[in-house]
């Protein structure tokens, strides 16, 4: 039975509250017995160990797994699961499609959403905010905080991925881990097809048509549908596209962790500060020294072009890292 | 004037969307896969291009319609490299691809690398490699690529020798 | 009369288009191999492209093109994407059966 302890991942923990052995003692045995020759030889041994240690853990985990998934369950058991989840479907199919009845009629006059809110928006929002969309004048200047929280939502979205997923090569812990992860036959993107030149060849004729797509987008959002999240989507495409026409060696000349960091903090407090002024000057009654500007123009709408730019950096960098991330754990 | 226009579109739309439906069929008709991509391409240059030539006639202004001409153009740029790329994964992971089409392997390709891998003593080569670097840590890695390194420079001066 | 025109070639060419588009989910369902379904998704996309297209004469609405723009794009990625995955899982199961078959023939000869 103590074996059996020994091999689940909590092990060295039980190990260590049985006093069985010292959680320390094997590695200062290592270290005791093992002539310095230079710290650095040390550090890789040590270093070997522990990813050892790391991929046996791992192994128990994934046999543990293995016999959870391949145990038996009495028929029975598995017919009341599966009734159990179709009740559990049906039930809320039913809960929903009697919330949509009770909804009231789209576009009817006596609807909870046709107060004066709207009505202010649309009569009133073109003089206010200067921008021919109505749409981009409300989420970027009558709820610009709004958008505000969305974007550090997407930022927070990102950090928490890259927080689960990816091994910092600095680190001493994972150093090997992450080093190998990277390295031919372990990496993800080992097997794909690379270099292939068609594809190269037409990536770097499109990549710059999707670039300038995504930034037409973002700069005429306040003009048109659109604005600084999808466009920032397009723009992110763009480097998918070229991400995987190249490999992810050619685009870290230029696209690392470091510049996501600082793209996206310059971005939210560029967004947070100039948001900060017109909120100042609004509450206060001060009049603002950004013009409208002409609506219709591509210089208008106040503060609203930034705003979209702000954000469509934001969103460029997070759709390009998810994506890195989940494919290969590393940016 | 307007009905001429109106005619213009009208006739061009049909047409793509008639060979629209031709590609559709052919994707049911046809029994292979590669075979099948025939009938794909159909839809995705001339069906998509005749459907939005009539649809930049009868467009609402000229901004439009140009971007219409656009998507013409990027199709016809990208259209092509995904039937290569999906041809692609098709011979690569058919693996009952003999009895559907002959194969002409040229030597020195990856094609050719994978022929000769099928059941063989270059592979074991490699999966020794494999299994050493996971022992040996990074280091063997680096040795290998050298090696390989190495050896296509000689194949380099080789040819040109 | 002409809006009337527009409006009945506009509604039986999305009607078309849309019978076409059930038509290629069908082939995905069915379809036996990886490229089969990719081949699907990519016919679909196209014909959206198309119906997006529609929609900017029937709504008379200019800005509906640059979705149809951005759709050529996505359905592009979407498709090397997809092949570049494929192929990467392909090889990878292929070469560890060949690791595995290799290893029991060493075993073999072990015993002997």
């Amino acid at each position: 039975m103590s074996d059996r302890k020994s091999d689940l991942p909590g092990g060295r923990f039980v190990r260590w509250l049985n006093q069985d052995q010292d959680v320390l003692e094997r590695q200062m045995i290592a270290a005791q017995n093992r002539e310095p020759d230079s710290d650095e030889e040390m550090e890789e041994a040590w270093r070997r160990e522990r990813f050892l240690e790391d991929q046996k853990e791992e192994e128990v985990v994934a046999s543990r797994l293995e016999a959870l998934n391949e145990r038996k369950v009495p028929v029975i058991g598995r017919v009341v699961y599966m009734l159990g989840c179709m009740l559990i479907c049906i039930a809320m199919i039913m809960l929903l499609l009697y919330t949509v009845t009770t909804l009231p009629g789209f576009g009817g006059e006596i609807d909870p959403a046709q107060n004066e809110v709207p009505r202010r928006y649309i009569e009133q929002g073109l003089q206010e905010t200067g921008a021919l969309n109505i749409v981009t004048g409300m989420i970027l200047d009558y709820r610009a905080f709004d958008t505000l929280g969305e974007s550090t939502v997407l930022f927070a979205a990102a950090m928490v991925v890259l927080f689960l997923l990816r091994l910092d090569p600095e680190s001493n812990r994972y150093s090997t881990l992450a080093a190998s992860i990277r390295e031919e036959p372990y990496a993800d993107t080992f097997y794909e097809p690379k270099n292939d030149s068609i594809l190269q060849h037409t990536a770097k004729i499109l990549t710059p048509v999707a670039f300038l797509l995504g930034i037409y987008v973002v700069l005429n959002g306040h003009l048109t549908p659109g604005g600084g999240f999808s466009g920032g989507a397009i723009v992110g495409a763009g480097l998918v596209l070229h991400v995987t026409a190249f490999g992810f060696e050619d685009i870290r000349r230029f696209f690392t962790y470091r510049t996501y960091q600082r793209t996206v903090v310059t971005a939210l407090l560029t967004y947070a500060f100039s948001k900060t002024y017109s909120f100042y000057t609004g509450a206060n009654g001060i009049e603002s020294i950004i013009p409208l500007g002409m609506p219709g123009a591509i210089l208008s709408g106040g503060l609203i072009l930034l705003l979209n730019i702000c954000v469509g950096f934001i969103v460029t960098c997070t759709v390009y890292v998810l994506y890195a991330v989940f494919r290969k754990g590393d940016v | 004037m307007q009905i001429v226009r109106f005619v213009f579109g009208a006739v061009f739309l049909i047409i793509g969307l008639l060979s629209c439906i031709v590609g559709v069929i052919g994707v049911f008709k046809f029994k292979y896969a590669a075979n099948r991509m025939h009938a794909a391409a159909i839809n995705d240059t001339l069906g998509i291009s005749l459907c939005m030539l009539g649809l930049s006639v009868l467009a609402p202004d000229i901004a439009s319609a140009l971007k219409m001409i656009l998507v013409i153009i990027f199709f016809w740029i990208s259209a092509p490299v995904a039937s290569h790329l999906l041809c692609r994964l098709e011979v690569e992971t058919n693996e009952e691809r003999e009895q559907y089409m002959e194969l002409h392997v040229i030597e020195g390709t990856e094609a050719d690398a994978d022929k000769n891998t099928a059941g063989a003593p270059e592979m074991e080569e490699k999966v020794e490699e494999a299994e050493n670097e996971t022992a040996d840590g990074q280091k063997m890695t680096a040795e290998a690529s050298d090696t390989q390194i190495a050896s296509m420079d000689n194949m380099v001066k080789g040819e040109t020798a | 009369m002409m809006a009337d025109a527009y409006q009945v070639l506009c509604t039986g060419a999305m009607g078309i288009l849309a019978v076409l588009m059930v038509v290629c989910l069908i082939r995905c369902a069915i379809g036996p191999r990886v490229s089969d379904r990719i081949m699907a998704v990519n016919m679909v996309s196209t014909l959206t492209i198309i119906m997006v297209g529609i929609m900017t004469v029937y709504l008379k609405e200019g800005y509906l093109a640059d979705v149809a723009l951005v759709y050529a794009v996505l359905s592009f990625l979407a498709v090397i994407v997809l092949c570049k995955v494929y192929t990467g899982i392909y090889r990878e199961r292929r070469h560890a059966e060949t690791v595995s078959a290799l290893k029991e023939e060493q075993e073999g000869t072990a015993c002997r």
